[in-house]
């Protein structure tokens, strides 16, 4: 009388597919695992990008500084537990008057940015010119701050301009545009009806 | 384990994969990652994902190496050194990109690169044109390396199926055999 079969088990508990070829076994589930490892992150969706409307300063030979406050806020109404990235940095053009046109010293115009607790350095622009057909440009970024949703995220942002060198008389004329990106690094969707805002017109 | 015969399966090249904890990790990694990520995004979907990939990795990486060694040759045996190496491996890397940004962005541009002939496939399958390579999502946090003890899984799993070996076949299973040395099965 025949004894009956014996099952294939490793002491170990690794599955022994007596009536499979185990080393093909194997070499799919080092497929699977591999695709899984690599296939684990996705991309995550776009950043949110906001831009405010251009907004307007002027400094003088007597207010050689100025400054604009504002409130960053993200806002998810089902506060999701996830957290997200702030980014912020305004672009500026600045554009030097004289009293006197006949007057070419001007000096430079430099910028800061600060949202909540990070500070950006100053940024310097190039040599103001008289009534210059091309402003002069200059951008300002900030480090990423990060925020939970949890609950309403709102921020304190503040941007400081200073005109540089001896002032003359007339007028630098500064626009310049808040440029906001909100970037989602936790989980593959972003929140439902979040919403980003810049705290400017 | 009183009647039954259990008879030491000869291992094959990453067959520590198929221990049943290993692979339902995997399965709970992809299910995770792909499903409740989505669906209940929160911190222990994120912490879920470290765990399983922890506790499975190290077996990933021992398996595509011993895949890779076996090759061609006509016997094989676990060795507990590559399992080592691997699973300090997987503990140096994650520690990486869970605490230095810039091993972060390595993380997430590589990751990116290796998805990238898979999302060129797709693009051109649907009829678009090729992507550009993107980093992958990732978050830099320190609480992460709460998950390192499910290294102890891979680590746990591995040494049993190396000892089993050792057991079955006698001596330290460190390298490969020829066949002809291999004990026959059963």
């Amino acid at each position: 009388m025949s004894s009956p079969p014996r099952p294939t088990v490793s002491p170990s508990g690794v599955v022994s597919p007596r009536f499979f070829p185990r080393r093909w076994v194997a070499r799919a589930a080092l497929l699977v695992a591999c695709v899984a490892s690599v296939a684990s992150s996705n991309p995550g969706p776009d950043p949110l990008e906001a831009t405010s409307s251009v907004q307007h300063l002027r400094l003088s030979s007597t207010s050689t500084r100025s400054r604009q406050v504002f409130v960053v806020g993200v806002v998810a109404p089902k506060h999701p537990e996830q957290t997200v990235t702030v980014g912020l940095g305004a672009l500026l053009q600045a554009r030097w008057v004289p009293d006197d046109a006949r007057d070419t010293s001007s000096g430079v115009v430099r910028a800061r940015m600060s949202l909540g607790r990070s500070q950006s350095t100053w940024r310097s622009s190039g040599p103001l010119v008289a009534n210059a057909e091309t402003p002069t440009e200059l951008r300002t970024d900030l480090p990423q701050e990060q925020c939970s949703l949890r609950e309403d995220c709102r921020v304190e942002a503040v941007l400081e301009v200073e005109w540089e060198g001896e002032p003359r008389p007339g007028v630098v004329e500064v626009d310049w545009v808040a440029l906001g990106e909100l970037g989602f690094e936790d989980g593959l969707d972003m929140p439902p009806d979040v919403t980003f805002t810049l705290g400017l017109p | 384990m009183s009647g039954a015969h259990v008879t030491p399966s000869r291992p094959v090249p990453g067959d520590a994969l198929l221990h049943p904890l290993v692979f339902g990790a995997v399965l709970v990694l992809i299910l995770n990652d792909h499903v409740l990520k989505a669906r209940y995004a929160s911190w222990w979907t994120g912490k879920l994902s470290d765990v399983a990939g922890l506790a499975m990795f190290p077996l990933v990486l021992q398996g595509l190496w011993e895949q890779v060694r076996a090759r061609g040759a006509r016997g094989f045996r676990p060795s507990s050194r590559v399992l080592l190496t691997c699973v300090l491996l997987t503990a140096a890397c994650f520690g990486a990109v869970k605490v230095s940004q810039t091993a972060g962005d390595g993380w997430r541009w590589a990751l990116g690169g290796l998805q990238w002939p898979a999302r060129a496939a797709w693009a051109l399958a649907s009829g678009r044109g090729v992507p550009a390579v993107v980093p992958v999502a990732h978050v830099v946090d320190v609480t992460d390396l709460l998950a390192l003890p499910a290294l102890l899984v891979a680590w746990r799993v591995g040494r049993r199926r190396c000892a089993d070996d050792s057991r079955a076949h006698g001596g330290p299973s460190t390298r490969l055999l020829p066949m002809a040395q291999a004990p026959s099965r059963g």
